[in-house]
């Protein structure tokens, strides 16, 4: 029975007219990686704010680790790693340094703390450079360093506001792999933010997806993929060798039950149907005399997951 | 309580490792250099002066019969600014450069981060004022040839002391003025708008109203002595609403023994003139007021900074 390490309820924040938050209401297990999605100015930042104590909420119940925010906020904080977005650092520190003092705030003894610094560092594949004053890294490198600043705290809750914003592919992958590490290795509960599907849905084991503050969709992503397409419309691409489509196989296709539509374009035909009818499709294709190359299902479930609760708003 | 501890040492090392640091430094010990350089030879080639003969510690940092203004005064005119460059851009820079919102997600209570920021300002105040006084001090010691009394050494810690609660003081109006104030840039100019106000402006506006409320006829001496001493007192009490008046006459009372009143003195009373030096504690009653009021608007300033912090989002930019 998995322990439920974040918890929200009606939690909402309002400044003045505008509801950022509206009535928030999820739970996220020990050791999970939930995929906190929307699209701009939808309300994470500021979720994550109140779960964090940064920010007040104006009503509703937010825990972590079974404190309450945002009173026992410090508690919360001991225990927690939080990477902003725009991370920020001091300039005229190294990277090193900065890393340090975040190790002396959270009251990490100074032998440990030097070895730790090294360690994090490396793992972010900032060795090289952690003599290098921060005001002269990249944007990438500066997010890299921002993982490093939550992994020296090693929580066991973190908050990853955007974490590959602005990081190049192979950082992606890198930082990614981390966040996979932390919560298979150490059993941290991972809560990130993002409005790149495509990118953070390869590990996330649930997503919520808010938009205008308030939360849309909450589940695995099969779940809400299948829950985007009830009532949609599947399609079927079929590819048949050169010259070998007819009128007449057009037409049978267009006869089989629940086909809606049939598209051709070259030896290329596309088939919106009702349900997943590829096994008529090849019959009739093989009754026809055509030569069949290749059938398959499109694959649209993030697409329609994207479109429909991203764009709506 | 380590947090706090990390971030004064930070803060810290920061001012004394900044170029801001530097010039301050500079710039006050030249003034105090000089003042005491001048007021040793002045002290040697005219042992009977008046000033210098009784108290001449004190006269190192008062003596205006040297080429360059007296410490005291110097400290007056200058410490504002000395405290609010330590804490104009304090809070505003580190939430401009987005480490606000990962300094504050430490397990530190938010009070801590100003707290902190205070006290080591406090504590570069303290090293810069205190080490100027003694290299001074050191200097009348070498070039007179002899030692404080136990009256000057205690007048000189006391205005020490009062200097620190002063620039303190415009510390913490900077840090104020760096939480109510996005940009950096405003923050000090509105920082040295203020230091105008209450160095300057505040003398013409308490002139003025006080020639409203209780008009005086020209010549002063066509006058009802009860109406001069009315109108006198009126605008002291206005102008005491700025911390560098409170500043300047505690300063006065303290390095100059011989005051013994802030009010008016009549001339044609000379009974009520008394040349004597009165004696340290009963300088310390007469500017008593004026240390409390300091302190006073040092603790408005500060709940002021707390309140305001305490409530801010702490978002990881300002926008
Ligand atoms: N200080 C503030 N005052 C008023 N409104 C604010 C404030 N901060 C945020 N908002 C509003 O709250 C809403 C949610 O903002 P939030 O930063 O949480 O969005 P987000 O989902 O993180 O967006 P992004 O993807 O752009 O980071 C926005 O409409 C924003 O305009
Ligand atoms: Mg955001």
């Amino acid at each position: 029975m998995p322990d439920t390490v974040i918890e929200l309820d009606k939690l909402t924040k309002a400044y003045g007219e505008t509801i950022a938050v509206n009535e928030l209401s999820m739970q996220i297990e020990q050791g999970e990686i939930f995929g906190f999605l929307g699209p701009n100015g939808a309300g994470k930042t500021t979720t994550i704010l109140m779960l964090m104590g940064l920010t007040e909420p104006s009503s509703g119940i937010a825990k972590v680790a079974g404190y309450q925010l945002p009173r026992q906020g410090i508690k919360i904080r001991r225990l927690a790693g939080y990477l902003p977005e725009n991370v920020g650092f001091y300039d005229d520190m190294t990277a090193y340094q900065n890393l340090l003092y975040t190790a002396r705030l959270n009251s990490i003894p100074r032998g440990e703390s030097e070895n730790k610094v090294t360690d994090v560092l490396a793992a972010v594949g900032l060795k090289d450079v952690s003599d290098k004053k921060v005001g002269k890294f990249s944007k990438g490198m500066k997010q890299r360093l921002g993982i490093a600043d939550v992994l020296i705290k090693e929580p066991s809750v973190a908050f990853l506001d955007e974490p590959t914003a602005g990081v190049d592919p192979e950082g992606v992958k890198l930082i990614l792999g981390l966040i996979r590490n932390l919560s298979e290795e150490k059993k941290t509960t991972v809560m990130l933010s993002s409005h790149l599907l495509y990118q953070v849905q390869r590990i996330c084991h649930r997503v919520g997806i808010i938009a205008k503050g308030r939360l849309v969709a909450y589940g695995s992503i099969e779940r809400l993929g299948k829950e985007a397409l009830k009532g949609g419309d599947l399609t079927i691409e079929v590819q048949l060798a050169e010259k070998s489509e007819s009128r007449a196989l057009l037409e049978d296709l267009r006869s089989l039950p629940s086909v809606k539509d049939v598209h051709r374009s070259g030896s290329a035909l596309s088939v919106r149907c009702g349900e997943d009818v590829r096994p008529l499709i090849a019959k009739k294709i093989v009754e026809q005399g055509a030569q069949l190359l290749e059938m398959k299902l499109r694959d649209s479930s993030l697409e329609e997951i994207y479109t429909r609760y991203f764009r709506e708003t | 309580m380590s947090g706090i501890f990390a971030i004064i040492v930070k803060e810290l090392g920061d001012h004394l490792s900044s170029k801001r640091f530097t010039i301050l430094f500079l710039l006050v010990y030249l003034a105090g250099l000089a003042g005491a350089y001048f007021g040793v030879q002045a002290l040697i080639s005219d042992p009977a002066n008046s000033t210098g003969f009784s108290f001449p510690f004190l006269s190192l940092m008062t003596s205006i019969d040297g080429a360059s203004p007296p410490f005291i005064s110097f400290i007056s005119i200058f410490g504002p600014i000395i405290g609010l460059a330590l804490g104009f851009d304090s809070i505003n820079r580190e939430i401009a450069s987005g480490t606000m919102s990962r300094l504050a997600s430490q397990p530190i209570h938010r009070d801590d981060i100003i707290n902190g920021k205070f006290l080591a300002g406090l504590v570069t105040i303290a090293l810069l004022i205190m080490s100027i006084v003694l290299i001074i001090t050191g200097m009348g010691i070498l070039g007179l040839g002899i030692v404080p009394s136990l009256e000057e050494a205690s007048r000189i810690l006391a205005f020490s002391a009062i200097s620190i609660v002063y620039i303190s003081l415009w510390l913490g109006i900077g840090i104020l003025l760096s939480i109510l104030v996005r940009r950096t840039a405003t923050s000090a100019l509105a920082g040295i708008a203020l230091w105008i106000f209450f160095s300057f402006i505040i003398l013409f506006i308490a002139g003025l109203v006080t020639n409203l409320l209780v008009p005086m006829k020209v010549p002063i001496t066509d006058n009802d002595p009860e109406i001069v001493t009315a109108n006198d007192a009126l605008r002291r009490s206005l102008t005491r609403l700025s911390p560098n008046t409170l500043f300047d006459e505690a300063t006065i009372v303290l390095m100059n023994p011989t005051v013994r009143t802030l009010g008016l003195v009549i001339v044609d009373r000379p009974e009520l003139i008394i040349p004597n030096p009165i004696a340290l504690d009963q300088s310390l009653t007469l500017i008593w007021p004026h240390v409390t009021g300091l302190i006073a608007a040092l603790i408005i300033t500060f709940t002021i900074s707390y309140l305001k912090f305490m409530r801010q989002d702490m978002r990881p930019s300002w926008e």
